[in-house]
């Protein structure tokens, strides 16, 4: 208490904080309301409409000048992601099947490196030394 | 007199302090974070697995599987030296992997709870197993990464995992009010959102959090510049405004039926919740549970995230709610004294 009292500060800190906790306290009822809602979801619904006309007359306007559109550009993407996880799927059937293989018990960790004992015990159950 | 002044010298040099580190602030490049070395066990479109590089001279028998909120980066758990979670826990001899995601393409915009509940979960956990060359797997789930995680064990009765640890879950979403509110099917078209953006843009899930507490960035701001002096405030501070700022978009489908099954209908809670034609019934989770709450919680509210304990079959389960919020609970330098601590001392001596 004598230090908060030293600290000049230490005002400013407490009205900070109880500012926050009162604009929050007052924002959450205010956003807490059907109006509020109801407001929100309507601007919403109006920002996807616009951002729908936009992209149809962008994929429109790049149309005429021959260019991919975003779609387009995912399109690949999205293929080229089908590939590599196409190469993932083969990467674990040859791990599978290298497992198989006479010597090999089980399927080899992801990554080689060697790996500490699993011995470990609670501190309270270790013996003392 | 003499405190006085000295108090009044202090003051003085941290306001030149502030103006010159103030400087550097804007100048200097983001904070690194995710530090902890790790390998990459498997990759699957916005899928992640990852294992950390032990450091103790011997571990537990059982290795961790820790599934992240599918909203958020997996950083957060490794945000930086000295308040990495999962830093933390290979420091105690945790043998650790880290299920993280990435932002879900065009192609991703159809996954679904059967997705990640019936595939990439127990993908993941064969991975683990094969990997560790243990049977026995702990999972741990962070907020939706939770719910993901109890979906995951309630539709496995005959699979279990060796220990489930939550961290802040939501299970009654009725009780999560605003954002009930918020997504009140009277005036929110989810179907309209969905269908016309794919996948749900990260700008309306930071919108989202952001609203929950609106004066909390003013006042965050405000603090930092009072504290522009201290090195170690400015750099955690950095790391954790990176991290909330680095939201996730949500798969379309994934974000329609989170809407309509968990918010709407309260499927979870209610016991009713149907995945890929099996019922996801909280009392067939029989592993030992440990469910991690935070009193000043304002995304999952205590009152939405406690029924877990109640629902559970588990003969062995506990729940702590310990000072924070939703994110200190986890990291931070107040998690480094609670929860931490208290998750070791539980999970250890379940882990041999």
């Amino acid at each position: 208490m004598a230090d908060k009292d030293k600290d000049p500060l230490a005002s400013w800190r407490d009205l900070l904080s109880q500012w926050e906790q009162n604009v929050n306290a007052i924002a959450n009822r205010t956003m807490g309301s059907d109006e509020y809602s109801s407001s929100m979801n309507g601007a919403m619904g109006a920002t996807l409409k616009m951002q729908e006309t936009m992209r149809q007359f962008m994929a429109a306007y790049l149309a005429t000048a021959n260019l991919p559109s975003r779609t387009e550009v995912l399109g690949i993407a999205e293929r080229i992601g089908g590939v590599e996880a196409r190469l993932d799927r083969i990467a674990v059937l040859l791990e599978r099947i290298a497992a198989k293989e006479p010597g090999q018990a089980t399927a080899p960790p992801a990554v080689s490196r060697p790996r500490p004992p699993r011995t470990k015990s609670p501190p309270s159950t270790e013996p003392s030394a | 007199m003499s405190a006085t002044a000295d108090r009044i010298q202090n003051e003085v040099e941290r306001a030149i302090q502030r103006s010159i580190k103030g400087l550097e602030y804007f100048s200097s490049p983001a904070p690194v974070v995710g530090h902890t070395p790790k390998d990459v066990v498997f990759e699957r479109g916005t899928l992640h697995l990852y294992h950390y590089r032990p450091v103790a001279d011997e571990i537990y028998r059982i290795p961790i599987l820790i599934v992240m909120a599918t909203s958020n980066r997996g950083y957060i758990l490794d945000l930086a030296p000295g308040q990495s979670f999962v830093e933390y826990m290979i420091g105690r001899g945790y043998d650790v992997y880290l299920i993280d995601w990435s932002p879900p393409t065009a192609a991703d915009s159809e996954l679904r709870f059967e997705d990640y509940t019936l595939r990439f979960i127990p993908e993941c956990v064969q991975r683990v197993r094969d990997d560790s060359g243990e049977s026995d797997v702990t999972v741990i789930g962070y907020c939706m990464g939770g719910v993901l995680s109890v979906m995951w064990a309630a539709l496995h009765p005959d699979d279990q995992p060796a220990n489930l640890v939550c961290f802040t879950t939501p299970i009654d979403f009725s009780r999560m009010e605003l954002f009930a509110k918020w997504s009140d099917r009277r005036y929110f078209d989810v179907d309209k959102l969905v269908d016309s953006t794919g996948n749900v843009p990260s700008e309306l899930i930071f919108t989202g959090f952001e609203m929950l507490r609106p004066a909390t960035r003013i006042a965050g701001q405000i603090t930092l510049w009072e504290n522009m002096w201290d090195e170690s405030f400015v750099r955690s501070f950095r790391a954790f405004e990176r991290w909330s700022t680095d939201t996730l978009p949500l798969a379309g489908q994934y974000f329609r039926e989170t809407i309509k099954e968990l918010i709407w209908e309260n499927r979870l809670h209610k016991n009713e919740l149907v995945i890929g034609g099996r019922r996801a019934d909280l009392r067939s989770i029989t592993a030992p549970l440990l469910h991690a709450m935070a009193e000043h919680d304002h995304i999952v509210p205590y009152a939405a995230a406690k029924p877990l304990i109640d629902h559970v079959g588990s003969a062995d389960k506990e729940e702590i709610v310990l000072k924070g919020g939703h994110v200190s609970l986890v990291a931070g330098p107040n998690a480094v004294k609670r929860l931490w601590p208290r998750l070791d001392a539980w999970l250890g001596v379940r882990s041999v």
